[in-house]
C-alpha cells in the first residue's frame, strides 16, 4: 500500500468533478446571462431558454460520473479501500484527464454557442431546437472524452 | 414513405365576396395562398400593395402590449376558469360576440392613463432619491445650502476626500499653501470625510493645487436650497407618499387586469382579422371578379370545391398547373407508426419537391439509439407512461409525445438487455426486490459496466450499418433517376469497399471463417480501384482524374469518423446507468440519517431518478438526432422544401371548441 498511489488516484477523481464542474458552471453563466436578457422582453420564452441554459450541465455530470467511477474502483463505497502501489495512482490520475480536460472546455464553449443558440431562439422561437443541435456538437468531445476515461479506467488492472 | 401530392388551384370569386371567402378559407385551413404579385398572373390583374393587416393589426398589437402590461397585476393561480393547455375556451358563435360587446377602447385608455401615472410617480421617486444621497453626508451641515456659493472675497468649496486623507492632513497643507484657507468637518467616518474649504480668491491657484493633489471630490449644491435636513426629510415623506399613491395604482391595476381574458379574446380576434387582412393584399381583382391562386394537398381539391360552392355560391374553384420551375410546398406523409418521426425531418427542413421523405428511414434508428442513450428498463416504463398521461391531459404537442412513447419502448427494451432497472446493481437491489433482480438477470444479454467492450462494438456496429444504408439509399436513388455511373462509383464501391473491409479484420479477428479471407481483400482492392479511375468523372484529363480519385479514396478517412462518432452511444448509456447507480448510493447513505432517514431517502431516490431521467431524455432526443443530421443524412438526402402553410386560425389565447348541437 503506497500511499502516493492513493492520493494520485483520489487527485485524478477530485479533478474529474472539480474541472468538468467549473467548466460546467462557467458554461450555464454565460448562456444565463444572455438568457436573462432576452426574457427582459420576452417573458414567455422562459420554458424554451430553460434548456438551452441547462446544456452545458451536462459535462458537470459527467465529471461527477467520473470521481463515482474513482470511487467505486477504489473500494470507497464498502467502507474500505483497495491498495494501489504508486504507479497505479498515476494510471488511475491518467485515466481522469480526458472527462476532466476536454469536460472544462467543452463546457465553456458550448455555454458561448448556447449562448448565441439563446438569441437565436429570441428572434425565431420555432429554431429552438436547431440552436440546442449546434450546442450538443460541442458536447460531443466531452463525451468522448467521459468515452475514453471509462475504458482507460476498465483498463487498469489493480488486481 | 411519401410526399403527399399537392394542386395548385385559382378560385375565382365577385369582389363583394372576398372577405366572407378569406374568413372561410382561414376557418377551414385547407389552403396555403400565394401571393399574386409573385406568380404568372400579374400583370393581368390588379393588385394590391403588399401589405400589413392594416388598421386591425393596429388595435391587435396595441391589445398586445396592455395584456403584457396587465401581466404584471395578475394574481397569481385561479385566474379564469375553463382552462385548456392554458387556454381559454370560446365557443365560435360567442366569439365574434364576446368581442364587440367589449369596448376594449376604454380598458386601453385607462391601462395607458395608469401606466403613464406609475412612470411618472417613478421618475419623481427615483429622483428624490437621487437627492438623499447627495445630500444625506451634509444633513450636520448648519447653514443653508444657498450659502455654499462663493461671495465677494471669499471662496467656499465642499468636498470630499477619501483614500487614507484626513482633514487634519489637508488642513495642514492648505496652512501651508495659503493663510487664509481653513477647513469645517461636516461629517467624519472610517477613512473619508466630508469637508468645507474657505480661501481668499487671492489664493486660488496654491489652494486649488493643493485640493487636486488631495483628490478632493468637490460637492456642489446649485438649485437646492435651505438646510441640507430639511430638505432630506422632505424627500422621505414625498417617497413615502408617492409609495402609497403606487400602492393604490397596483390595486387599480389588479382591477383592470380582471378585463385580461377579456383582451386576449379580442387580441386574438382583431390578430385573426389582421391576417385576413393581410390575405386581402394577396389577391388580384379585375373590374368584374377577384382571383386567388393557392395550393391544396390533392385529396383535398374536391373537398374545398364543394365546400366553397355550397357556402360562398357564386365561387368558381380550377385546378392550375405550377408555374415554369415552381416546386409545390411540402406536406409529409406517413403510416401512424412513424408519424412522430416527422418531427427528426421538419428540424432538419423539409425534402424538396422530388425528394424521397427520409422520415421512416430514418426512425427506426433514432428510436434505437434513443433507446441506447438511456439503457434502462425503468426509465423507459416512467418515459412511456408519463407521455401516454400527458397525452391525455394535453392537447397540444401529440407529435412528440408520441415520439417520446416509441422511445420510451426502446429504452425499455434495451435496458432490459442490458439490465438496467432505475441503476439498480446486484450490490443495491435490496433483499425484498428480489424478483427485479431476479428478473434482471434473466433477460439481461451483458452488464456494460462490467464488459463496455460489447456494448462498444455495438455501437460502432450501429453505426456502420447506418453509414452504408445511408450510401445504399442514395445508390437505389440514383438507380432509380436512371443514373448508373454514379450509383456504381459513388455508392457501390464505397459500400463494397468498407463492407470488405470490415469483414476482412473480423476474418483476421477470427470472427468470420479465414478462408473467405482472400476474397474480401481482392473486393477491397477492387472498389478502391474503383474508386481511384471513375469517382471523378468531370474531366477528360486521366491525370486529373487519378488524382482526385485518390483524393476521393482518402475521404475514407471521414467514414472512419462517421462511425466513430456513434460510440457517443455507449458514453450516453454508460453515464445514464453510471448517474443513475450514484443516485441510489447517494439514497442508501441518506437512509442512516437519524430521524429523517427514510423520507430523505425516498426524496433523494425519487428526485435523483427524475432529473436523471430528464437530462438523459433531453441528451438522449439530442445526440441521436445529431447522429441523423450530421453521419446519415448527408449520405442521400438534401432538404430544402418549403414547408406547407395553410391559411389557418392562429389563437394565441382562446381555443375554439366545438358548438353542441
Amino acid at each position: 500500500m503506497d500511499p502516493i498511489g492513493l492520493a494520485m488516484a483520489i487527485f485524478g477523481g477530485a479533478l474529474s468533478a472539480l474541472l468538468a464542474g467549473t467548466g460546467s458552471a462557467i458554461g450555464i453563466a454565460t448562456a444565463a446571462q444572455t438568457a436573462d436578457g432576452v426574457l427582459a422582453e420576452e417573458p414567455d420564452l422562459f420554458g424554451k431558454l430553460l434548456i438551452l441554459v441547462a446544456l452545458p450541465g451536462t459535462q458537470g455530470i459527467y465529471g461527477l460520473l467520473g470521481t463515482f467511477l474513482v470511487i467505486i474502483k477504489l473500494g470507497f463505497v464498502g467502507g474500505g479501500s483497495v491498495s494501489l502501489t504508486m504507479w497505479q495512482g498515476f494510471q488511475i490520475f491518467s485515466a481522469m484527464l480526458p472527462v476532466a480536460i476536454a469536460g472544462f472546455f467543452s463546457a465553456v464553449h458550448q455555454g458561448k454557442t448556447s449562448s448565441a443558440g439563446v438569441e437565436l431562439t429570441a428572434k425565431r422561437p420555432d429554431a429552438m431546437m436547431k440552436g440546442v443541435i449546434y450546442a450538443a456538437m460541442v458536447e460531443t468531445y466531452a463525451i468522448f472524452g467521459l468515452l475514453a476515461t471509462i475504458l482507460l479506467l476498465q483498463g487498469i488492472n489493480l488486481g | 414513405m411519401a410526399l403527399t401530392p399537392m394542386q395548385k388551384v385559382a378560385v375565382f370569386f365577385p369582389l363583394n365576396e372576398r372577405d366572407a371567402l378569406l374568413a372561410h378559407l382561414q376557418d377551414r385551413g385547407r389552403v396555403q395562398i400565394l401571393d399574386l404579385k409573385e406568380t404568372s398572373l400579374a400583370g393581368e390583374v390588379e393588385t394590391s400593395e403588399a401589405g400589413t393587416g392594416g388598421e386591425v393589426e393596429q388595435i391587435a398589437s396595441e391589445l398586445k402590449r396592455v395584456i403584457d402590461a396587465l401581466g404584471e397585476f395578475e394574481e397569481r393561480g385561479g385566474m379564469f376558469g375553463g382552462l385548456g393547455g392554458g387556454k381559454l375556451l370560446v365557443k365560435q358563435h360567442e366569439f365574434k360576440k364576446a368581442v364587440e360587446e367589449f369596448d376594449h377602447k376604454s380598458v386601453l385608455k385607462a391601462v395607458d392613463e395608469l401606466e403613464a401615472a406609475r412612470n411618472d410617480l417613478r421618475q419623481r421617486r427615483t429622483s428624490l432619491e437621487g437627492d438623499i444621497d447627495k445630500l444625506l453626508p451634509w444633513v450636520d451641515l448648519d447653514a443653508p445650502l444657498e450659502e455654499l456659493a462663493p461671495t465677494r472675497r471669499a471662496v467656499i468649496t465642499a468636498g470630499l476626500i477619501a483614500g487614507g486623507r484626513t482633514p487634519e492632513s489637508l488642513l495642514a497643507e492648505l496652512e501651508e499653501a495659503g493663510e487664509t484657507a481653513d477647513l469645517v468637518v461636516v461629517k467624519k467616518g472610517e477613512g473619508y470625510a466630508y469637508v468645507i474649504v474657505f480661501y481668499h480668491e487671492s489664493e486660488e491657484d496654491a489652494v486649488q493645487d493643493v485640493l487636486r493633489r488631495n483628490d478632493f471630490d468637490v460637492r456642489t449644491f446649485e438649485g437646492y436650497t435651505g438646510y441640507a435636513r430639511d430638505i432630506v426629510a422632505a424627500a422621505r415623506d414625498g417617497i413615502k407618499e408617492i409609495d402609497e399613491r403606487l400602492e393604490d395604482l397596483a390595486g387599480k391595476g389588479r382591477e383592470l387586469a380582471r378585463n385580461k381574458p377579456r383582451l386576449m379574446l379580442a387580441y386574438d380576434y382583431y390578430s385573426q382579422e389582421a391576417m385576413i387582412s393581410y390575405a386581402r393584399s394577396l389577391t388580384g381583382s379585375t373590374s368584374r371578379a377577384g382571383v386567388l391562386e393557392g395550393w391544396v394537398a390533392e385529396k383535398d381539391f374536391d373537398v374545398l370545391k364543394r365546400d366553397l360552392e355550397q357556402h360562398l355560391g357564386d365561387v368558381d374553384v380550377v385546378k392550375i398547373p405550377p408555374d415554369e420551375g415552381e416546386d409545390p410546398p411540402i406536406v409529409l406523409k406517413n403510416r401512424k407508426t412513424i408519424w412522430p418521426f416527422e418531427i427528426i425531418t421538419e428540424m432538419y427542413g423539409m425534402p424538396r419537391a422530388r425528394e424521397l421523405d427520409p422520415t421512416p428511414l430514418t426512425a427506426p434508428f433514432f428510436a434505437l439509439f434513443f433507446g441506447f442513450c438511456l439503457t434502462d428498463a425503468g426509465y423507459g416504463i416512467v418515459l412511456a407512461a408519463l407521455s401516454l398521461f400527458l397525452m391525455k391531459y394535453i392537447k397540444g404537442g401529440r407529435k412528440l409525445l408520441w415520439l417520446l412513447f416509441i422511445g420510451g419502448l426502446f429504452t425499455i427494451l434495451m435496458g432490459a438487455l442490458t439490465g438496467g432497472w432505475f441503476g439498480l446493481s446486484d450490490e443495491t437491489i435490496p433483499p425484498w426486490l428480489g424478483w427485479v433482480g431476479a428478473m434482471r438477470k434473466s433477460l439481461m444479454l451483458f452488464d456494460p459496466f462490467e464488459s463496455p467492450m460489447t456494448m462498444f462494438g455495438l455501437a460502432l456496429m450501429l453505426g456502420f450499418i447506418q453509414v452504408t444504408f445511408g450510401l445504399l439509399i442514395a445508390m437505389v436513388e440514383n438507380l432509380r433517376r436512371k443514373d448508373f455511373v454514379a450509383a456504381v462509383f459513388d455508392q457501390a464501391t464505397w459500400i463494397v469497399l468498407l463492407w470488405s473491409l470490415v469483414l476482412y479484420a473480423l476474418t483476421r479477428a477470427g470472427v468470420v471463417a479465414g478462408q473467405y479471407s482472400p476474397a474480401f481483400k481482392y473486393a477491397a482492392i477492387a472498389a478502391a480501384v474503383g474508386i481511384i479511375a471513375l469517382s471523378y468523372r468531370e474531366s477528360k484529363n486521366a491525370g486529373a482524374r487519378l488524382a482526385w480519385g485518390f483524393y476521393n479514396l482518402y475521404g475514407i478517412t471521414g467514414y472512419l469518423g462517421d462511425i466513430l462518432s456513434y460510440t457517443r452511444l455507449l458514453a450516453l448509456g454508460l453515464a445514464t446507468g453510471g448517474i443513475g447507480m450514484v443516485i441510489n448510493v447517494v439514497a442508501g447513505m441518506t437512509k442512516g440519517i437519524p430521524f429523517v432517514g427514510y423520507p430523505a431517502m425516498i426524496f433523494v431516490l425519487i428526485g435523483g431518478h427524475a432529473f436523471n431521467i430528464a437530462v438523459n431524455a433531453l441528451g438522449g432526443f439530442v445526440h441521436s438526432a445529431r447522429l441523423q443530421y450530421v453521419e446519415f443524412y448527408p449520405k442521400f438526402f438534401e432538404g430544402g422544401g418549403k414547408p406547407f402553410r395553410p391559411f389557418k386560425k392562429e389563437l394565441k389565447f382562446t381555443r375554439l371548441v366545438e358548438e353542441e348541437n
